[in-house]
């Protein structure tokens, strides 16, 4: 979960450069345009300044909260429940075969 | 007597139940309306084409004898992000144009079990991202006290339908106060319950540690109902909290009532003291404060430092939430495809899809959010958000030792023109400075219209904010509020919206 | 594919030392997926087994399966580990169509089951404790079929196709701490160390734990260094490798491969490989980037577990005995070979058997029916043996074969009965008139009748020539349609040889 490389150039100074937002943009799988890419890095780049004061605080001793409060042990039976006919499952599917949700080729290797 | 479009849930309940209105008549007088004024407001991405049927069998069942429920035969609108059977649900986006979910949200399946109506689906900030309801897919939504106006976002469907007469209520989501600004906005009255208290499932999840759904409607007492009919645990949602909750109803009528003050120690914020609050905002603040310590409350101001930072840390963990809730839209499963030419890979289309069914505000905060996730970024950026987190919460937790209730404004300002937000998307952040915090702190905060501002004669919205689970207190503290402002001014501020909406049709 | 220059096994040990590490994903056996109620089953039509939450759906929300949980702690104590106070579910990010969220949960920095150690004994009869780093609850991915192209593989195909049936069945992560100083026996300890896991997860009933089904998928590690240095060499991590014996050649093959760059003055590269069966094989999958930021952080729609100390003490107590341990113990109270009782094991019958011989049938019957007849029967009609026959059923066979009553023939017809339905050996032996006639009186009736047919035979067997009793006895076994005791007969024949 945590790391200390620095893939964006980002990490010294708050902003961010033009080649870093296509980056984070292929990493999000959003085919952005040209004048996206500056317009979302002037916007980021601000958006970054203004949340700079954060990193002071990331060594606080206290605790990093990810929810309001704390429940423990939130589990459910081991039973059957909401259970999708196909049709349903495949209602809304943009292209479908033999039952299943065609996409075309993947590039990206096996994981 | 007044039209019935412009009836009170509660009032409606009542002819409803004692059958001097049926529920199609009913029905039919608020589908004619919104057929009115809706071409102006914007109110509804979709209409219920089912409605009247739904009001006949509620009749029938009524004339058969059989107890329909409080609220049987009100029509409802619900906000575009509850997934509905039988309606769309596109949660603003164009990603999701014409999608047909094959289940409710148990808070749609809990108002259809109780014979409400629901009339549509309103309009919000795409994937409710967004304070005015622009980022929506599908066109704005107008201010019914001002055209040129926001409604207010996400939710600002809602809340405009509920200001325009289209609906006596809506159900709403909340993640950084998308329920409450818009109500500010309107002069109508918006509830975000304690996070857990409502079940979020069937809620197309923007950010899922600070989002809640809630209730709106017109008045505290029509709020308090549809919060008792909608609250309550949940297994399909993990954060649902398994507890009793007392009727807000009640709480709201023991306001309304004239129940005392005395003692309630109310907390004002320091922090949110700010040169900044337009003038005519600022000043029915200060006439609301001065009526409680009138009528024997007790105001302490409380001292929020982190209050300031809260803004920051809360864009920075629903940016990274929104970024991985928001990885679903791929284009394989559901919503909309893009296949671009001379490409054939399944990436080329996720991402051409995603690139064309995104609008630039969800397409800027899924970027914020990758970023703020990634290596070298998490431990610094993220990690200080989620202890920034901490301290509010604790802040909240101190002072809620010291008071019962905290006031504030709900927003600094009235509804502004449409087109003119800043440029500056850090700016226009910090005009939720008020809301946001309730939902890093998971604690029910309730927005009430106090008056019009003298300079533009727009609502101003306060905001009562309790600690958790204390949602009943914030009903009764909130109606007896309202019942000061009828009797201040002699009639409820939604009662003074302009009649600009002339029946155009 | 250019084919790889390897070092010869024995060279590639002379020079280096390996270092292996070990990630086994088991699917457990719940009703339900682990978060999600859809039903968790193998073999169904595509994308019938779904929920909302298998899709990523808009509003769906996850909740976890309590009896995931409550394997998972159970198979982290039968690993040896410690069972966290406090563990959390994470989402990992990363886009792939079988995953219907494109995120995956799992427990990133905070694992159920910690610092654990599995004993396993090789075929030497040495003994190896394989240090456990941690096992964690984790949610499968959906199956993608490639289409177009050849093989069905990804590389090539013109389209996939998507079926989300196994998409949130509950998994959990077993993976080593390196296992160094293993030598020559990396490829069998890699093996044993798995078909050890299967068996501790067969003992627990947590698992189907049929490798072929994927219901237990290894992935192995191989890391090569010379001989007395320190520091670990870079290591390549074989993906899914899911029978025993393609580990063990999967291990081997990485060894001579990597100590054969080594030689050659090469590097190793860090990346994913692919063990392709008909070739004995491996091929590069994706090299390790940046690209593999997964941008884990705690999901907040899911709670943290904090199993309370009694319910993991209550859970501690059902545990069965380890495995290996278990083997041991039953090899030397049976009188097994080793491979017998590994026969058994791999039928999955050593709990049947076990249990019908502490109804005081003798280890060897229970074996030889169980493993036989029953089993045959079982393999006819698709089923589990301990489906059609109980321990106690058999065991009422059993005795009415020592006491006489029955032959092995007729045993098998009684037990056909039983598997059919038609009531207790006792009744079926009624019904069908099945039991050995042990009458005397009609036996030297049948006797008698081959005798005039073989009239010499007496003589022969007063002459010495005692086989020649075995015609006799042929033929009155034919007589009396198999239901007389042998033994019998020739004693009677024995006694009129006598006279």
């Amino acid at each position: 979960m945590s790391g200390n490389s620095a893939p964006y150039s980002g990490a010294e100074t708050a902003k961010l450069t033009t080649d870093d937002v296509r980056r984070i943009a292929h990493t999000a799988q959003i085919e952005i345009t040209d004048e996206e890419a500056s317009s979302l890095q002037r916007d980021l780049s601000a958006i970054l300044v203004g949340v700079e004061s954060l990193t002071e605080f990331a060594q606080l001793d206290v605790e990093a909260s990810v929810r309001p409060f704390a429940l423990t042990n939130v589990t459910r039976a081991d039973k059957p429940m909401d259970v999708l006919t196909r049709a349903e499952a495949l209602q809304n599917a943009p292209e479908v075969e033999d039952g299943m949700f065609k996409v075309s080729s993947i590039l990206g290797g096996e994981h | 007597m007044s039209e019935i479009f412009e009836l009170t849930a509660a009032e409606l309940s009542e002819k409803l139940e004692a059958k001097e209105l049926s529920a199609v008549e009913v029905t039919k007088a608020h589908l004619e309306r919104i057929a009115n004024v809706d071409q102006q407001v914007h109110a509804f991405l979709t209409l219920n084409e089912e409605a009247l049927a739904t009001a006949e069998a509620i009749d029938k069942a009524r004339a058969e004898g059989s107890h329909a429920g409080v609220l049987a035969g009100v029509p409802i609108a619900v906000k575009d992000v509850l997934v509905t059977q039988g309606m769309p649900t596109t949660a603003g986006s164009k990603i999701l144009e014409g999608y047909m979910s094959p289940f409710d949200a148990t808070v749609v399946e809990k108002i259809k079990k109780a014979n409400l109506v629901q009339l549509g689906k309103t309009n919000m900030d795409e994937f409710a991202m967004g304070a005015t309801t622009e980022t929506s897919a599908f066109g704005n939504t107008y201010n019914p006290w001002n055209l040129k106006t926001v409604p207010g976002g996400s939710g600002g469907g809602s809340a405009a339908a509920l200001a325009a007469f289209e609906t006596p209520l809506a159900l709403g989501s909340d993640t950084g106060g998308s329920i409450r600004q818009p109500a500010a906005l309107t002069g109508t009255v918006g509830m975000k319950p304690t996070y857990g208290g409502v079940s979020r499932y069937g809620s197309i999840a923007l950010a899922s540690s600070l989002d809640q759904i809630g209730p709106a409607a017109r008045t505290v007492l029509d709020t308090a109902l549809l919060h008792d009919l909608i609250a309550g645990y949940d297994p399909r949602d993990g954060v649902s909290i398994n507890t009793q909750w007392p009727s807000m109803a009640d709480a709201a009528r023991a306001g309304s009532t004239g129940a005392s003050l005395d003692g309630l120690r109310v907390g004002v914020i320091k922090q949110l003291d700010s040169n900044e609050i337009q003038n005519g905002v600022k000043s029915r603040f200060e006439e609301t404060v001065a009526w409680l310590t009138k009528n024997g409350a007790e105001v302490i101001e409380v001292e929020m430092p982190s209050i300031e930072l809260a803004v920051q840390a809360y864009y920075v963990i629903l940016a990274a939430e929104a970024s991985s809730n928001l990885s679903k839209f791929d284009s394989v499963r559901f919503g909309l495809r893009v296949t671009p030419e001379n490409t054939t890979s399944f990436e080329d289309v996720m991402s051409a899809t995603r690139g064309a069914g995104f609008g630039a505000e969800v397409k800027r905060r899924i970027l914020l959010g990758i970023h703020v996730l990634s290596k070298g970024q998490y431990d610094t950026i993220f990690t200080g958000a989620q202890k920034v987190r901490t301290l509010v919460i604790n802040e909240f937790q101190k002072a809620f030792e010291e008071v019962d209730i905290i006031a504030s404004l709900t927003g600094p300002e009235t509804a502004w023109n449409i087109e003119q937000s800043s440029d500056n998307p850090m700016r226009n952040y910090l005009k939720d400075g008020a809301t946001i915090p309730a939902n890093l702190a998971g604690l029910p905060a309730l927005s009430l219209p106090i008056g019009l501002a003298d300079e533009d004669q727009m609502p101003v919205g306060l905001q009562l904010l309790g600690a958790a689970k204390n949602d009943d207190l914030l009903y009764k503290t909130g109606a007896a509020l309202e019942q000061m402002v009828i009797d201040r001014d002699g009639s409820a501020v939604w009662r003074r919206v302009p009649t600009t909406l002339e029946e155009t049709r | 594919m250019a084919k790889i220059k390897l070092m010869k096994y024995e060279e590639a040990l002379e020079s280096f030392e390996v270092v292996i590490g070990l990630e086994v994903h088991v699917e457990l056996n719940t009703t339900t997926k682990m978060f999600t109620t859809a039903p968790n089953a193998f073999g169904s039509e595509p994308n019938t087994n779904l929920t909302p939450a298998c899709l990523g759906l808009p509003g769906s929300l996850p909740v976890v399966n309590e009896q995931g949980v409550e394997h998972a702690i159970r198979l982290g104590l039968a690993l040896g580990c410690e069972i966290a106070e406090l563990s959390g579910f994470a989402r990992k990010n990363y886009f792939y169509p079988d995953l219907g969220k494109n995120y995956q949960i799992s427990q990133g920095d905070d694992p159920i089951a910690e610092n654990g150690s599995v004993e396993i004994e090789l075929a030497s009869g040495r003994v190896v404790h394989v240090p456990i780093e941690r096992a964690h609850i984790e949610e499968d991915a959906g199956k993608l079929n490639h289409m177009g192209g050849s093989s069905g593989r990804i590389h090539g195909s013109e389209y996939s196709l998507v079926d989300y049936n196994r998409a949130g069945v509950p998994l959990v992560e077993i993976v080593t701490e390196p296992i160094i100083g293993s030598a020559a026996e990396a490829p069998e300890i890699a093996a044993t160390y798995v078909s050890t896991i299967r068996d501790i997860v067969l003992g627990l009933d947590i698992s189907d734990a049929r490798m072929e089904r994927g219901n237990i998928r290894c992935d192995a590690n191989v890391s090569l260094r010379p001989h007395g240095t320190e520091k670990l060499g870079t290591r390549t991590e074989t993906k899914n490798v899911n029978s025993l014996r393609s580990i063990d050649r999967a291990v081997r093959f990485e060894i001579q491969r990597q100590a054969q760059i080594l030689a050659d003055g090469g590097e190793i590269v860090q990346e994913t490989r692919h063990w392709h069966e008909e070739t004995g094989e491996t091929s590069p999958g994706r090299p390790k980037s940046d690209a593999d930021d997964y941008r884990y952080f705690p999901d907040p729609d899911i709670q943290p577990l904090a199993p309370s100390r009694e319910y993991v003490e209550k859970l501690r107590q059902t545990l069965p005995e380890h495995p290996t341990l278990r083997r041991r113990r039953l090899r030397k109270e049976w009188g097994f070979q080793p491979l017998e009782l590994q026969d058994v094991v791999n039928a999955g019958l050593l709990d049947t058997i076990e249990e019908t011989t502490r109804i005081g049938v003798s280890p060897a019957a229970a074996r030889k029916w169980w493993m036989g007849e029953i089993a045959r029967i079982a393999n006819e009609r698709g089923d589990e043996p301990r489906h059609l026959i109980s321990p106690e059923q058999l065991a009422e066979v059993v005795t009415l074969i020592d006491e006489g009553t029955l032959n092995d023939k007729l045993a098998r017809e009684v037990i056909q009965g039983i598997i059919d339905g038609e009531g207790s050996a006792t009744e079926i032996i009624e019904k069908r008139s099945l039991a050995i006639v042990s009458d005397d009186g009609a036996l030297i009736q049948a006797i008698d009748k081959a005798l005039e047919a073989q009239p010499d035979v007496l003589d022969k067997i007063r002459d010495g020539k005692v086989q020649a009793a075995g015609a006799v006895i042929g033929a009155v076994m034919k007589e009396m349609r198999g239901q007389a005791d042998a033994a019998r007969v020739r004693e009677l024949i024995m006694e009129r040889a006598k006279q």
